[in-house]
């Protein structure tokens, strides 16, 4: 063809496209829409990525590089920017290097400032977890300490309100911790410990690479030194000297890439400005050839078939709503078409016009798409930095890769207009240019090409989900392949439909007929619908299995309608305060019944407050049952034993239930009641009377329970590398209790607990709610604890309940719209193309009724035919789906893979019909409702 | 109007054409062994009842639908030797359609509507313009170039229609009831600017149910049953007037 008949098309179709608004912004909102998701994301990410300069700034800020002490006495091989490292440490019968023997003997510091002349080292990395007074309470919060005054910082940690500390007692915080906290600038917070040294927060200090982070910044050693020296034990959770240095040069000074492998071989891994802005060669990284060699190359291949199979096929279920919409277009200007072919336009001509109304829709709805992602990102930047945590590099709009998203706007549209076009080119002139003909027989070897294409399809798409080979393409491939076959038989399958008709009343049978006469129209309306269907039905069903998985792992940790304070997990938890939130949790609530304290026994004896220093203490099941492994001393014992039929339970997922508060308890009898629903006196009594409450029989023998008392190793066991700590077994006096909702192993009483030479440790209450609490008052009850200790928390047992995300309700109910509309698309024409019956019809004395009726039986012939075949679609990729997850989701036994899960695949039975049914009728409904019932006169074309 | 010698070479050829509809109990014969010339300089109406045929004659006459039987020569090319695209070539370059409505794009401008069989012969737009501008000039209609059809009368979009069809080389009209969604006196005006141009050397075929149009023409064929079964020569066009309205209530047409 020649460009100025192109041009004579595109200028007709961009007209056409004018003329016919309606349409013409449905189509442009289908195409531009993932135009717009995709072109937003890519700018998010684009700018999410940091150039090498933004880079170094979040790194170390104004300094020349970030030096970290890695291995003393090894050496270090890393990636140029440093996040990757391995170290290869000399074995004690090994020579050491020179450098790894100095490194071995001189402090890090001092070896620094000797191997980098000139350096100043600024200390960095001090962290320390502590509890700070907040307006109403105290919460968690994350201590550092930087001198914020030093232009250092600038990049990697920023003043963005306020003064920076000068003084000791002054810190700044992050916009997350004054939010939490209720506190502002000029607010003074305390720390747990150092009571006596209120802070006076002067500054709003900004990580840009983490806004989340919930922080205290003070002055070097203001903080972190005198908290530790409160409390040496808790040294060991956070580094007491610094191991992470941010080094400022003088003028002009650099770290080097060789510079950077000599820091290396002393045990230091460095990030350097210099390295950062001109990264060495990769053969130049002895990093790189290391990691080769490790390297194991797996990857989750259902990752990644997840990744290419939601936007393949939403690409394919746009092409396929979109081509009716050209479809119609192109039966609407069905004589303008015929008029351009008697003007001397050949097929290429004709077909021509109707693609460039896919070209001009397609690059219509790219633009408006591209414009309004990068527009939306560019209003939204703020919000949407806050929502990732972390400030963009800078608004990285990358031409090329719009340009790429653009192109699938322009191919979306253009794939949709081909079909069509083909069509519209074929179309007997003369019957075009007098409106007459249209019905021609289904194509048989179309339809059995169809058939083959869809049993094809789908067996690729499920061989290559358990095979786990191929899964992208297989995947994709298959869903698609047997996704267009479906649309092949489409025709014919609704010429079988038509013959249904032969019992129904007129109004149904006219449809049906009228259908089947015009399967070039009914078809691409089908496609639309079944598009939309398959498209909800496969998220259904993905989600629906989802669901059934997590109901069939799911163990409850109280019983049902629980309401459990839990005070342990931490070990700045304030025991002394307990009393008081225990009351503000009763009064939230108002009524609810009896409170059972719950306690665990420890092995050291005494009070132990919160603290999971004083050891556990474990039932042992009778020693015919138990696995050897758990008697042995040493790994050779545990080892032989590991093969012991006793111990294959050990390897499992526990099936037994288990309380969140743990299966060795101390409390009275309200804890019977409230957790394991055991009201007999009888049990009480034994309680009282100091023996153990045994809930499971194999723990039991001869009336006595052994329980073995494990303590915490200490710091020289842990060094040794000792990781068990001393253990001792006590047998107690039991009784065996059957509790319907055996949640513990075993209960006892306190003075039972002392009598054996055991602690406790409080662990939280838990009451049982006669009527389940609404949300609301949970959430209200959690707020309120929160702002008193943050260190607590409150749990309400409601049972499995199925996460349904917001997005499965939001796609399904999108998909239901569009096949509606797909359907209404379809009517239109059809109504518009039966003018003429309609007319001999209001001849013969129809009424106004029966050409309602017959409107809305067209619409739903057209929504149900899709429906069922849509239903049948989007099953397809969705099984596939969930058989590559459950093949891929291996199942490890002591770091050996043994084999893969089971295929978990539920079907939302009652969503699906609700489909099948609902969308029809709602179809029929409303195409009768909204069709005019009075009759235009029609005149003769030709 | 003055008596033209004719030239051994009609524009347009119907050698023994039959057109047959359908198969064996459904078969309709359309036209049967039909055999017309439309010589330069000619305008030949076309009449007879409806189902006579006159519609498919024009239809096999642009090549927009093969004869069963016997050939269609344009220009000295026979339209049954060529393939699709070549027959397409003719359309935009030998033979021109002018319909009963409907006949212009409605979403090109008048000029771009007559510049269109220009543009799809690989003509640039801009030349194409210039002459669908010559053309409308010609029709003394050449404030009409930048409407649009839907704001055009029907007599100006027939006017546009037939300027369309006559556009570049172009020598043989084809009109399908030029007037019939006319008004008389705007259908009168149509006719005369055809007249006009066959004058101006043009050859035009054109089907109309009225006595009273075809005594534009220079010769009136009339069909029935897909015979033809009278010529008749201008000059006697008075005496067929008669016929013809005879002819037509018999059919029981006005």
């Amino acid at each position: 063809m020649k460009p100025s008949a192109w041009r004579a098309a595109l200028r007709i179709a961009r007209r056409d496209a004018v003329r016919a608004k309606g349409r013409s912004a449905l189509v442009l909102a289908m195409i531009a829409l993932p135009v717009l998701g995709v072109a937003g994301v890519d700018v998010i990410a684009r700018s999410t990525q940091l150039d090498p300069a933004e880079q170094a700034a979040r790194a170390m800020g104004t300094a020349q590089a970030s030096v970290t002490v890695s291995t003393p006495g090894g050496t270090v091989l890393q990636s140029p920017d440093g996040e990757k490292t391995t170290s290869k440490v000399p074995e004690k019968d090994q020579p050491r290097t020179p450098a790894q023997q100095r490194s071995a003997s001189t402090d890090p510091a001092q070896l620094l400032t000797e191997l980098l002349p000139g350096a100043v080292l600024v200390p960095t990395g001090q962290e320390k977890s502590a509890s700070a007074t907040t307006a109403e309470g105290r919460m968690t919060v994350s201590v550092e300490e930087a001198d914020l005054t030093d232009p250092v910082w600038r990049g990697r940690l920023d003043v963005v309100d306020g003064t920076a500390p000068t003084q000791p007692d002054q810190v700044a915080a992050t916009r997350s911790f004054l939010d939490r906290s209720g506190l502002r600038i000029g607010d003074r917070t305390a720390l747990r410990g150092l009571p006596a040294r209120p802070y006076t927060i002067t500054a709003v200090a900004e990580d840009p690479g983490r806004l989340d982070a919930n922080a205290l910044y003070g002055r070097p050693g203001a903080v972190v030194e005198p908290l530790t020296r409160t409390d040496p034990e808790s040294a060991d959770s956070g580094p007491q000297n610094s191991t992470t240095w941010l080094v400022k040069l003088p003028a002009a000074g650099q770290v080097d890439w060789p510079k950077v492998k000599e820091l290396n071989e002393y045990g230091f891994t460095v990030t350097s400005r210099a390295v950062l802005l001109h990264p060495p060669a990769r053969g130049e990284v002895p990093f790189y050839a290391e990691e080769a060699k490790y390297s194991t190359g797996y990857v989750n291949k259902s990752v990644l078939a997840l990744a290419a199979l939601v936007p393949g096929m939403a690409l394919l279920e746009i092409v396929l709503l979109a081509g009716p919409a050209f479809a119609v277009g192109a039966r609407r200007s069905r004589r303008q078409l015929g008029l351009l072919a008697a003007g001397g336009g050949d097929r290429s001509h004709v077909r021509a016009v109707v693609l460039a109304g896919g070209a001009v829709l397609g690059t219509g709805g790219a633009v408006l798409g591209l414009l309004g992602g990068v527009g939306l990102v560019t209003l939204l930047r703020g919000p949407l930095e806050e929502y990732g945590g972390q400030r963009f590099g800078h608004l990285d709009v990358q031409p090329l890769d719009l340009l790429a998203v653009a192109l699938i706007g322009l191919v979306t549209g253009l794939l949709a207009a081909v079909v069509p076009a083909v069509q519209a080119s074929r179309q007997d002139v003369v019957e075009a240019l007098t409106g007459r003909g249209g019905s021609k027989p289904a194509n048989r070897l179309v339809a059995v090409l169809g058939a083959v294409m869809v049993a094809g399809g789908t067996g690729l798409a499920l061989l290559c989900a358990v095979t786990n080979t191929a899964p992208v393409p297989g995947l994709l491939g298959g869903s698609v392949i047997a996704e267009l076959g479906m649309l092949l038989c489409t025709p014919l399958l609704i010429g079988l439909f038509g013959r249904l008709g032969r019992h129904l009343p007129l109004s149904p049978r006219l449809a049906l007929r009228d259908s089947m006469r015009n399967r070039g129209r009914t078809a691409p309306a089908v496609a639309a619908v079944m598009a939309a269907v398959a498209g909800a039905v496969a998220v259904g069903i993905y989600d629906a299995s989802n669901v059934e998985k997590q109901r069939q792992d799911y163990r409850p940790g109280l019983p049902a309608g629980a309401v459990a304070l839990f005070q342990g997990g931490r070990s700045d938890a304030d025991p002394a305060g307990f009393a008081s939130l225990r009351e503000a949790v009763e009064k939230d609530f108002g009524t609810l019944g009896e409170r059972a304290d719950v306690l665990s026994p420890t092995a050291l004896p005494g009070d132990c407050g919160t603290s999971y220093r004083c050891g556990y203490v474990q039932a042992l099941k009778t020693p015919d049952k138990r696995c050897p492994a758990v008697d042995a001393t040493t790994d050779e014992e545990r080892e032989r034993a590991s093969s012991d039929p006793r111990c294959a339970s050990m390897r499992s997922m526990p099936t037994e239930l288990s309380s969140m508060f743990g299966d060795v308890l101390v409390g009275d009898p309200a804890l019977l009641h409230n957790l394991l629903d055991v009201r007999d006196p009888a049990a009480d009594q034994a309680l009282a009377a100091g023996k153990a409450l045994v809930f499971r029989p194999d723990r039991v023998t001869g009336g006595k329970v052994t329980l073995r008392a494990e303590e915490q190793p200490t710091r020289a066991q842990t060094d040794a590398g000792v990781y068990r700590g001393r253990t001792r077994d006590v047998e107690l006096d039991a009784v065996e209790v059957r509790s319907p909702l055996p949640f513990a192993t075993v209960v006892m009483s306190r003075e039972a607990a002392q009598r054996a030479g055991l602690g406790t440790r409080a662990e939280g209450s838990l009451w049982k709610s006669a009527a389940q609490p609404s949300d609301g008052r949970v959430q209200k009850a959690s707020a309120h604890l929160g702002k008193l200790d943050d260190t607590v928390y409150l749990d309400v047992e409601r049972g499995f309940k199925a996460e349904r995300s917001a997005m499965t309700v939001g796609l399904t109910a999108f998909a239901a719209l569009v096949a509606l509309g797909a359907a209404g698309i379809a009517t239109g024409l059809a109504a518009a193309d039966s003018q003429q019956d309609l007319a001999t019809l209001a001849a013969v004395g129809a009424s106004g009724g029966i050409r309602r009726r017959l409107s809305g039986f067209q619409c739903g012939v057209i929504a149900a035919m899709g429906s069922v075949l849509g239903l049948l679609c989007g099953a397809v990729p969705a099984v596939a789906l969930r058989l590559l997850e459950a093949r891929n989701a291996q199942v490890w036994i002591d770091g050996t893979p043994i084999g893969h899960e089971d295929a978990v695949i539920a079907v939302p039975w009652a969503d699906l019909a609700a489909l099948l049914i609902g969308l029809p009728v709602v179809a029929v409904l409303l195409a009768a409702l909204l069709t005019r019932s009075r009759v235009g006169l029609t005149r003769r074309a030709g | 109007m003055t008596e033209q010698l004719k030239p051994a070479e009609p524009v347009l050829h119907l050698d023994r054409v039959s057109r047959t509809h359908g198969h064996g109990a459904a078969e309709v014969h359309a036209l049967r062994a039909v055999d017309l010339r439309v010589y330069p300089g000619e305008l030949v109406a076309v009449m007879g009842p409806s189902g006579s045929g006159k519609s498919t004659l024009l239809t096999l006459a642009g090549g927009l639908d093969s004869p069963t039987d016997g050939r269609v020569v344009v220009e000295g090319t026979v339209l049954g030797e060529l393939d699709r695209k070549k027959l397409a070539a003719v359309r935009r370059r030998s033979v021109g359609y002018v319909f009963q409505d409907y006949n212009l794009i409605p979403a090109l401008t008048a000029a771009e509507n007559i510049a269109l069989p220009r543009e799809l012969d690989g003509v640039s737009a801009r030349a194409a313009r210039r002459e669908a501008l010559a053309a409308l000039e010609e029709l003394n209609i050449a404030e009409l170039a930048d409407r649009f059809p839907d704001d055009m009368s029907g007599g100006q979009q027939q006017r546009v229609a037939i300027a369309r069809a006559l556009i570049g080389d172009r020598r043989l009209v084809l009109a399908d009831e030029p007037t019939g969604a006319l008004d008389s006196t705007t259908g009168e005006s149509v006719l005369a600017v055809l007249r006009a141009r066959c004058d101006a050397g043009a050859a035009a075929m054109m089907v109309t149910h009225e006595a009273r149009h075809a005594a534009w023409a220079d010769r009136v064929v009339f069909l029935r049953d897909g015979l033809l079964v009278d010529e008749t020569a201008r000059q006697d066009a008075g005496s067929l007037l008669v016929t013809a309205a005879a002819n037509a209530r018999k059919d029981g047409q006005p």
